[in-house]
């Protein structure tokens, strides 16, 4: 279908767009992927209206209502020092297949995306000071031509091969827990935690709890670390898959700062967990500059390379990727993969 | 301060642009200590590839330089230069002139309008500091992108240990190193061509760099595999940097009697350590992992520019091979 720029009209989501973008989700990605399974209203209702770091969603809508294309991302609250930021990561961008040659270059990926980012992108009130995404590569050349899109780095992934769960040893004076949902003592644990990080999506009851106790389409296990009675970290596990190797997915983790030992028996009650589901492999995703990164190595993790890049998108000279890269702690839970 | 002219090197330019050069190192670096006519000769008149050099001239003062090593390099399935952008500078006087487009950027984007080129000299790289890669980056005809951030791979060292003796000190590159690149270069996309004459002027002959240089052979006398070795002071004095290994991957038992090598050397006094560079996708990179040695951050990130299509920078990230020896500080 042909459609010039002036027959659409671009726009934020409103209330009411779900049923449209939904349709139009659903077809993209059937297109790409055979092990695609419909996404429910209720899913995305949960990835957008409920995240309690927001959503930030522009469409281009043809005449007749129908979403054409969508550029959109997931809000993150950001601890720098005891500063609170948003970060977003890029999610779910698509064009209507049936619209993908109705125009010409750059097409709908820019012409959603540059009012995308002007609208949400800044360092003015509630604006992302950075935008970031794990792009496929076609996307990536488009939005390093025409969205300012720059590389942080290629994803390596941390992964522990069943032959070597053995080396993960438990480290004594620390014990595991599991519980059933994240409760508002992790406000507190996430303030006393995040000290000596750099730059941190804000782990706090309200996160945790949207992001792995509310998610409707995947059920994770929550592990905490105890010692003297006190929480001392967490670990969220599930099994799935990344970059194409079924495992035991890390999915997020935190302990203080330097608490090698809380981390050491968290990763150790996850060797346990893999063991008793079968798992081949455990499989994890951390910014190399981080202590965790050599502790996670020390425990017998190899460092691998995936497909996936890490791209931003900075507003302001200071936070530049240089700066993502060397002072943001990530995890798998960070990103739509989990 | 009068008209700049910008112009490739000539000979006679030789001792100003030296003049300038010792001036300008001198300041930003403690390891920084005034380079020789020999040392510069080695580096741009005897580099077997030739040299690269564009100046900025304020009547006979050098005031800027924008030059690279060039190194025979085949990609895909034919051959070319890959440059290593080395030895970027302006004269303090003449930085951040107001009104007047930086003399960094005028130098550079002559030098990549003289040698950028999808045939000759198809990718230019390096390891640029913040400050340069900022600048680099900023102005659309300077080109520069990010290839990756560097991890590395380090390890203790073990205490003093033997140096297997299928191990030898090679004194000189001779033909057999190139039959050694061939068979390991199979897998690789893209890579500088490792013959002797290119490996002798790169690690044997450099005028002051004391290269330690490994290898294994077979029972007939031919080269299996070799490493080479250095202490880098902007590394780390105390590390010895892996600034060479060639080894085919599908022979790991080569590979596994240079690594007992390079701990042997590590086990002298005064060293720590070791450190090395891989690729990610390198076999090496997990092998050296199963060795023990950790992956970790550092300072260094690789940028490039790319003048063909089918070579771009998305393709060098998974199909160049390179080592510390592509890197003239080191």
């Amino acid at each position: 279908m042909k459609l010039s720029p002036d027959d659409i009209e671009i726009r934020p989501y409103r209330p009411g767009d779900e049923q449209r973008i939904l349709e139009t989700f659903n077809r993209c990605f059937s297109d790409v992927d055979p092990n695609f399974e419909p996404r429910t209203l209720e899913s995305w209702r949960w990835q957008y209206l409920k995240n309690p770091s927001g959503w930030r969603i522009m469409l281009a809508l043809a005449p007749d209502g129908a979403v054409v294309s969508q550029y959109a991302g997931v809000g993150q609250r950001v601890a720098i020092g005891d500063r609170r930021v948003s970060f977003s990561q890029a999610v779910d961008s698509m064009t209507d297949p049936a619209y993908r040659r109705g125009l010409k270059a750059p097409g709908f990926f820019v012409l959603t995306g540059r009012p995308y980012a002007e609208l949400y992108g800044g360092r003015g009130e509630g604006q992302d000071l950075v935008m970031w995404g794990l792009p496929v590569p076609s996307a990536w050349r488009i939005g390093a031509k025409y969205l300012d899109y720059e590389l942080v780095c290629n994803v390596n992934r941390l992964e522990l091969d069943a032959e070597r769960f053995g080396q993960v040893a438990a480290p004594g004076g620390v014990h595991i827990e599991p519980f059933e949902a994240f409760d508002e003592g992790f406000d507190d644990l996430f303030e006393g935690w995040r000290e000596g990080r750099a730059a941190i999506q804000v782990r706090d009851a309200a996160h945790l709890r949207w992001r792995y106790d509310a998610c409707p389409t995947q059920t994770y296990t929550r592990l905490r670390a105890v010692r003297d009675g006190a929480t001392v970290g967490y670990l969220v596990v599930r099994p799935g898959a990344f970059d194409h190797l079924d495992g035991l997915l890390l999915c997020d983790h935190l302990t203080a700062h330097g608490d090698e030992e809380a981390l050491l028996a968290l990763l150790h009650a996850a060797v346990e967990l893999a063991r008793a589901g079968g798992h081949e492999r455990i499989l994890g995703m951390l910014p190399d500059a981080i202590p965790e990164y050599l502790t996670l190595q020390r425990a017998g993790f190899r460092v691998r390379t995936t497909s996936y890049f890490l791209v931003g998108r900075p507003y302001g000279r200071r936070y530049d990727m240089r700066w993502l890269y060397e002072n943001w702690y990530y995890t798998l839970g960070d990103t739509d993969l989990v | 301060m009068g008209e700049i002219e910008i112009r490739q090197y000539e000979p006679r330019d030789q001792a100003a642009l030296l003049e300038t050069f010792n001036l300008v190192f001198a300041e930003d670096s403690e390891h920084a200590r005034p380079r020789t006519v020999d040392e510069w000769a080695w580096a741009y008149e005897r580099n077997p590839a030739g040299q690269r050099i564009f100046l900025g001239l304020d009547g006979e003062r050098v005031v800027s330089h924008y030059a690279a090593w060039p190194l025979r390099a085949e990609v895909q399935d034919f051959e070319t230069h890959f440059l290593q952008i080395a030895d970027i500078f302006v004269h303090p006087e003449y930085r951040w002139r107001k009104g007047e487009q930086n003399l960094f950027l005028k130098t550079g984007l002559a030098y990549f309008a003289a040698f950028g080129s999808q045939w000759e000299d198809v990718v230019h790289f390096g390891m640029p500091n913040k400050r340069h890669f900022q600048l680099g980056k900023m102005h659309e005809g300077m080109g520069y992108d990010l290839i990756r951030p560097h991890g590395m791979l380090g390890r203790g060292s073990a205490g003093p240990l033997e140096m297997p003796a299928e191990v030898e000190l090679l004194e000189r590159f001779d033909e057999q190193v190139q039959w050694l690149y061939e068979r390991c270069s199979g897998a690789w996309g893209a890579s500088t061509i490792r013959d002797a004459t290119y490996l002798n002027w790169r690690l044997v002959d450099h005028p002051t760099r004391e290269y330690k240089r490994l290898g294994v052979r077979d029972s007939e006398g031919v080269l299996r595999g070799l490493a080479v070795v250095r202490r880098v002071p902007q590394i780390d004095p105390n590390l010895l940097t892996v600034i060479e290994w060639l080894v085919p991957p599908e022979e790991p038992e080569v590979g596994e009697l240079l690594q007992r090598g390079l701990l042997s050397l590590a086990g002298e006094p005064g060293v720590h350590g070791l450190v090395a560079m891989f690729p990610d996708w390198s076999p090496w990179f997990e092998q050296f992992q199963a060795w023990g040695w950790l992956v970790h951050t550092s300072p260094y990130f690789m940028v490039g520019r790319s003048y063909r299509k089918s070579v771009d920078i998305q393709w060098l990230r998974r199909h160049w091979h390179y080592q510390f020896s592509d890197l003239d500080w080191v």
